[in-house]
């Protein structure tokens, strides 16, 4: 059973991956750098800090992020991402519809059961 | 936006940038990704690496620095075992990370390139050809490639080493690292046959070569088992050193791990013995076969007469005539 549920929670991290990234940028802009180290240590998501690089770049790319880079005087240029208004309408339609589904799932145990007549 | 250039706050060596190429090759070979969204991400990926270089205080990055970098980085998200079931035989799945390649070198080198260019793929396979235009072996001391199926056999050994040569550059991974293992193999199988079958006339060469300036035929065994050997090594390293045993982003490139190195070698080696025993037994039956058939012993002689009639290599025994 180990295996199951291994590659269960595969699949739901890489589906709640996207709006993960998006939410994380809800507050505001953040700097590459930082942002991906707090995903990849997020409780239960826990991906490979290199899986978000190309999900922000696809991201960005859709026209749901914007990013500019920033000279620091600690080390190489610094890179901000920030939620464009289209990426800001996209989270509101995925938490919408992840909140729905969530509680819909939370509902199928109160369900009246179908009885044989 | 276009892709934007890192400051050049940190020196990269040498190491560092094909330990670098290597893990974003294996990120993202075969995965769907836009050549503007790799291009995007490769560069982010180098900024983080050099932010983490910078944050320890590291002005160089090395392969050596680079190493628990890429290995928090990871080559991709780790795929479920039910989408990996080509790259999930037993034992896969439950093999540990492995650092047994750590500090030593994967990629092939220019330097090394040239050597296993000239010495294990070319002259090898320069010898195979000059053997079955002139067959001076033949004349001289035995004929080592009797048939094409020899022949074949002996290309193994060099056309496998310039595929894994390939396979290894190309982050050894997919179809391309599986037929390089079944090669690298067979051709170390074919090889190690060959040395044993010219060790007699190794020393002769040798002295050929020194005071003579020819003498490679006998040698070329040697040379495309040394050929076979370096390219298994860096073959075995590439399949040690990754982090992910489940694979990258797109399994059917996933980089091949060390027991699925090992099955496939397996069956190359298998393939080359069985064809080696199918091509080589009769002869040698045949050689054993006419030493008894001249035995005083008269049961034995009749014996090895219908052995001889029934499998007996029938050019081996023509030869064989013109020396006695």
């Amino acid at each position: 059973m180990p295996d199951f549920f291994d590659n269960w929670t595969v699949q739901v991290r890489k589906g709640l991956l996207e709006l993960s990234i998006l939410k994380a940028l809800a507050g505001g802009e953040r700097y590459a750098y930082e942002l991906v180290k707090a995903l990849a240590t997020v409780p239960g998501l826990e991906v490979p800090e290199g899986t978000i690089y190309p999900l922000l770049s696809r991201l960005r790319g859709q026209g749901f992020l914007s990013a500019r880079l920033q000279e620091s005087n600690e080390g190489p240029a610094r890179k901000y991402y920030a939620l464009s208004s289209k990426g800001r309408a996209q989270l509101a339609a995925m938490e919408t519809y992840f909140q729905n589904v969530a509680a819909a799932i939370a509902g199928l145990s109160d369900a009246p059961s179908i009885k044989n007549p | 936006m276009n892709t934007m250039q890192t400051t050049a706050t940190i020196r990269w060596t040498d190491d560092a940038e094909e330990a670098l190429a290597a893990h974003l090759h294996r990120q993202f070979s075969g995965a769907d990704w836009s050549a503007e969204e790799r291009a995007e991400a490769e560069e982010d990926i180098r900024r983080h690496i050099e932010e983490e270089l910078a944050a320890s205080g590291a002005g160089e990055a090395t392969a050596a620095r680079l190493r628990p970098v890429l290995a928090k980085l990871g080559a991709g998200f780790p795929e479920a075992a039910e989408a990996t079931p080509a790259f999930n035989p037993a034992g896969v799945a439950s093999e540990q990370p492995s650092v047994k390649a750590a500090g030593k070198p994967v990629a092939i080198r220019r330097g090394a390139w040239a050597l296993l260019l000239i010495f294990g793929i070319l002259i090898p396979l320069g010898t195979l050809v000059f053997e079955l235009i002139s067959g001076a072996c033949g004349e001289i001391f035995f004929t080592p490639i009797p048939t094409y199926w020899h022949a074949l056999l002996v290309a193994v050994p060099p056309v496998g080493a310039l595929l894994a040569k390939r396979a290894i550059d190309r982050g050894f991974g997919g179809r391309r690292a599986r037929v390089a293992a079944v090669l690298s193999g067979a051709g170390l199988a074919v090889s190690l046959y060959y040395a044993a079958l010219f060790l007699p006339l190794a020393p002769f060469a040798v002295a050929g070569i020194v005071y003579l300036g020819f003498g490679f035929v006998p040698l070329a065994p040697f040379l495309a088992l040394g050929g076979v050997l370096f390219v298994r090594r860096r073959m075995k390293r590439a399949a040690a050193s990754e982090v992910f045993t489940r694979g990258g982003v797109n399994p059917a490139h996933s980089p091949l791990q060390t027991a699925a190195f090992r099955r496939y070698s397996r069956i190359g080696i298998a393939a080359a013995l069985v064809l080696l025993c199918g091509l080589e037994l009769p002869r040698y039956v045949s050689r054993g076969g006419m030493l008894m058939a001249v035995s005083n012993y008269e049961p034995e002689r009749a014996f090895e007469a219908g052995l001889l009639r029934a499998v007996g290599h029938r050019e081996t025994m023509l030869r064989a005539c013109y020396e006695m």
